[in-house]
């Protein structure tokens, strides 16, 4: 199992590498795709932007820009879709994001994919995946991330949530309006109970990957992935009361299991290798413990393929032309011992 | 003739040129007091700006109080209040700033002494008329 695994990573770097350009254009598109579609499942409210070839126009447009543009474009379909139930809230969104930006994301540009992937990640149900991610790849600043991911996420609920009052009443393009989804969001525990839970798995999935012991990793995302279960099933029954305890444990396993696979296909390690070597120089001891790598070298597949030769009037039939030989030596042979006679 | 070890390393300058390099080149530019403190004041800029539109939205939520009240409002209690949260996150950013960008000065510089090695390994190649002359390894990029 392990080597059919470590074959399909090599087989998929190999991919990677050779058409890398093609493969990012490829991923940033589907994922654009993916987005908007969700967005407009979820948030339709734009006709604008409810139109396929808008959405299939923009898909491609964000799979050719660079990076920043791409979470721009995002962020701005949002805003659009928000403009659509009130102008007021687009405002508001706006300056969220211009404060998110100004506040967090100018430091660490890359956390901005980690923010705009949680909202996502909740509409599929695993948004469990993203502190698990955060504590193995990234430092405890992404902590904040997690926190602001969540944060826009319930933006969009009660913006969804504020919709429907919109269309009964005109208090759409009201302060009223934008208060009632604030009050939506202060008062709702379970979103603080996430932001804390999140933050701390990512924290203790951060600092039980950096011990030194054998497969860190791997206890890392464990312990991460069992606290989450446990603890988003306590949040879910206490302080939600949701009936969807199913969902969330679904939720959490596929989280975890998509951890695990992420981790394998950034870095396996063969702990039955491991060496502890010490040396010095003038300045240092110095304690080293060298893992290696598991790796498989790639099958070297060799499929020859034997054609049946077509006969033409050169080629010459084996069987016809070995008989007629025998033929002839027998001749030859009965012709001498008679001439022997 | 082709020098393997040449192409090797003009590929590994390339790459970097087109990657990393670019913004660390333009990091280099500066002494490394001078980036700090030019970022430092970027990074309070930022902040002071986020920290309006923080103050906007309060005001936007309380709208209604702050107009109905508006003679009444504890102008001085507020006012040092609003003071006082900026200038902890002047200080807390100052720090962070401080922390950040001369760690980041510090892996750009690295990278480009590296690049500078490989500079001079390349003019001494050329001067030498192509012929290579052993240098230790180094690393990559």
């Amino acid at each position: 199992m392990i080597f059919k695994l470590l074959e399909l990573k090599n087989f998929i770097k190999r991919i990677g590498d050779r058409y890398w350009v093609y493969v990012k254009i490829l991923i940033k598109f589907v994922s654009a795709l993916a987005i908007f579609g969700l967005m407009n499942y979820h948030m339709g409210y734009s006709e604008v932007m409810d139109n396929v070839i808008i959405t299939l126009g923009l898909s491609v447009i964000a799979a050719f820009s660079p990076d920043a543009v791409f979470s721009i474009i995002v962020m701005l379909v949002s805003i659009v879709q928000v403009y659509s139930v009130s102008l007021v809230l687009a405002v508001v969104m706006m300056v969220v994001y211009l404060i998110i930006y100004f506040a967090y994301v100018r430091f660490v540009p890359g956390q901005i994919y980690v923010i705009l992937a949680i909202p996502f990640l909740y509409i599929l149900g695993i948004p469990y995946v993203m502190p698990l991610i955060c504590g193995v790849f990234f430092a405890p600043y992404s902590i904040i991330s997690n926190i602001l991911g969540i944060l826009i996420y319930y933006v969009y609920l009660a913006v969804e949530g504020a919709a429907g009052l919109s269309g009964e009443t005109s208090v759409s393009n009201t302060i009223n309006f934008f208060n009632v989804i604030v009050d939506n969001i202060r008062g709702n525990r379970y979103m603080l109970f996430s932001m804390i839970i999140f933050a701390f798995i990512a924290l203790l999935t951060y600092i039980i990957r950096i011990q030194n012991f054998n497969h860190s990793s791997d206890v890392s995302l464990l312990t991460g992935t069992v606290l989450l279960l446990v603890a988003f099933v306590l949040s879910s029954s206490f302080i939600e009361n949701s009936d969807n305890i199913v969902n969330v444990i679904v939720g959490v396993c596929v989280s975890g299991l998509i951890a695990f696979m992420v981790q394998f296909f950034r870095i396996s390690l063969d702990y039955s290798g491991v060496k502890n070597i010490q040396f010095q120089d003038d300045e240092y001891y110095y304690y080293v413990r060298a893992v290696p790598k598991l790796s498989v070298s790639a099958l070297d597949k060799q499929v020859k393929t034997i054609h049946a030769q077509i006969p033409t009037s050169n080629t010459m039939n084996l069987r016809e032309t070995i008989e007629k030989t025998f033929e002839e030596s027998e001749h030859k042979v009965t012709g001498t011992v008679e001439e022997d006679r | 003739m082709l020098s393997k070890k040449k192409i090797k390393i003009m590929f590994r300058m390339a790459s970097y040129e087109q990657g990393v390099g670019k913004k660390d080149l333009n990091t280099v530019r500066f002494y490394k007091a001078d980036y700090v403190r030019l970022n430092i004041l970027k990074s309070v800029v930022c902040m002071t700006i986020a920290y309006a539109l923080v103050l906007g939205l309060v005001i936007f939520y309380n709208i209604e109080y702050v107009i109905k009240n508006a003679v009444k409002l504890p102008y001085d209690s507020i006012g040092i209040k609003t003071l006082g949260i900026y200038i902890f996150l002047v200080v807390f950013y100052v720090f962070v700033s401080l922390f950040v960008y001369s760690s980041r000065y510090g892996h750009a510089r690295k990278r480009v002494q590296r690049y500078f090695k490989y500079l001079k390994y390349l003019s001494k190649y050329y001067e030498n008329d192509g012929e290579e002359y052993e240098e230790e390894e180094r690393d990559d990029f």
